[in-house]
């Protein structure tokens, strides 16, 4: 083992093997992926609708509202439109989903989430739909307009 | 190798070029095992570029969305991994962008990477640890940039990964690599790392 020769062309040997080992533990310490990563990523994959426009999250606020409440707003866009929502916990584990799409049009909204059936809901001619009944987890919205097929990034709700 | 060279490389080939198949058939919840496998390097990857959890998470998914739709452009399974981490790293890039245009968003501190060995040492319960990240953290950021991304795979993809960082490797297979054998040459002045 020439221990100082730094053109690193050596095949990697035990030693190495003990550093990386060492470093990804290391890194997952100090930096750990956030735990619910895989099922986001396996929902929005899971369903993905090949030619439907990606709907980025934008925005993620939380805020008190004047009933006590905490109140989560999403602002979702794509190249079809904005879509807002508004999270609310009804009870613990349970929330109430309020959404409006921008510009507003009526449109057929479907919500995905991890281990339970699709809940499908419209949206009225002012773009508003209501889901009262969410289980909290990771959930994505798929919006169907007259123009085509948005699909939003799984969140954790 | 500890663990690393439990599958070879053609049998992990030969599994990925099974689930891509069944991707390009319309399958994909077939991408299980491998998105569970590479997250944790994608997500990393997003992270060197310096973009928050929240936003580090976005870019990943964003990331294996791209997958489906474009599965049938990766023509050899060899390739997916430095594919995935490209489109990663390309994607990162350009949340990084936009949010640099807009407030920066509250979590950002609490995000922010520890780049001090004092942080580490709060951080880590392990002293053979904090040494380590000691060194590490002598290192240029690209260096860093790539041990922590080749680290964080399953099987030290020296090559693939250091390409689709564009950082060119020159070399076929799993060799050490200049960046490796800098932190190597600095452990071994360590009395908690250095072997006799």
């Amino acid at each position: 083992m020439s221990e100082r020769d730094m053109s690193g062309n050596e095949p990697l040997d035990d030693f190495d093997a003990e550093i990386l080992a060492a470093l990804k533990a290391a890194h997952n310490e100090l930096d750990p992926m956030p735990a619910h990563l895989d099922d986001l990523v396996l929902l929005a994959v899971d369903g993905s609708i090949v030619d439907a426009e990606l709907a980025r999250l934008v925005e993620d606020a939380r805020a008190e509202a004047r009933s006590g409440d905490r109140v989560r707003t999403l602002r979702f866009e794509s190249e079809l439109g904005a879509l807002f929502v508004s999270v609310v916990e009804v009870r613990a584990g349970v929330v109430r989903i309020d959404g409006w799409l921008v510009p507003p049009v009526p449109a057929t909204v479907r919500l995905r989430s991890a281990g339970a059936p699709d809940v499908e809901v419209e949206a009225n001619d002012t773009g508003r739909f209501a889901v009262e009944e969410v289980r909290q987890g990771a959930a994505q919205l798929v919006v169907e307009f007259a123009s085509g097929t948005m699909a939003t990034l799984a969140v954790d709700l | 190798m500890s663990g690393a060279a439990a599958t070879s490389p053609s049998e992990r080939n030969a599994r990925l070029a099974e689930l891509l198949d069944r991707v390009r058939a319309g399958e994909s919840g077939a991408l299980e095992p491998i998105v569970r496998e590479l997250n944790p390097l994608l997500w990393h990857v997003a992270r060197s570029q310096g973009l928050s959890a929240h936003d580090a998470a976005d870019v990943v998914q964003t990331t294996w969305l791209g997958l489906v739709r474009k599965a049938d452009q990766i023509h050899t399974p060899a390739a997916l991994t430095g594919w995935l981490v490209s489109v990663t790293k390309r994607e990162a890039w350009h949340y990084a962008k936009r949010a640099a245009r807009q407030e920066p968003t509250e979590d950002v501190g609490v995000d922010a990477v520890a780049a001090d060995p004092e942080l580490d040492a709060g951080l880590l319960a392990d002293e053979r640890a904090v040494s380590l990240m000691r060194g590490f953290r002598q290192l240029t950021e690209r260096c860093q940039e790539l041990l922590k991304a080749v680290a964080m795979a399953d099987r030290p993809d020296y090559a693939a990964i250091s390409e689709a960082l564009g950082m060119p490797h020159g070399s076929i297979g799993p060799t050490r690599g200049r960046c490796l054998a800098k932190l190597r040459a600095l452990l071994l002045t360590d009395p908690l790392w250095s072997r006799t």
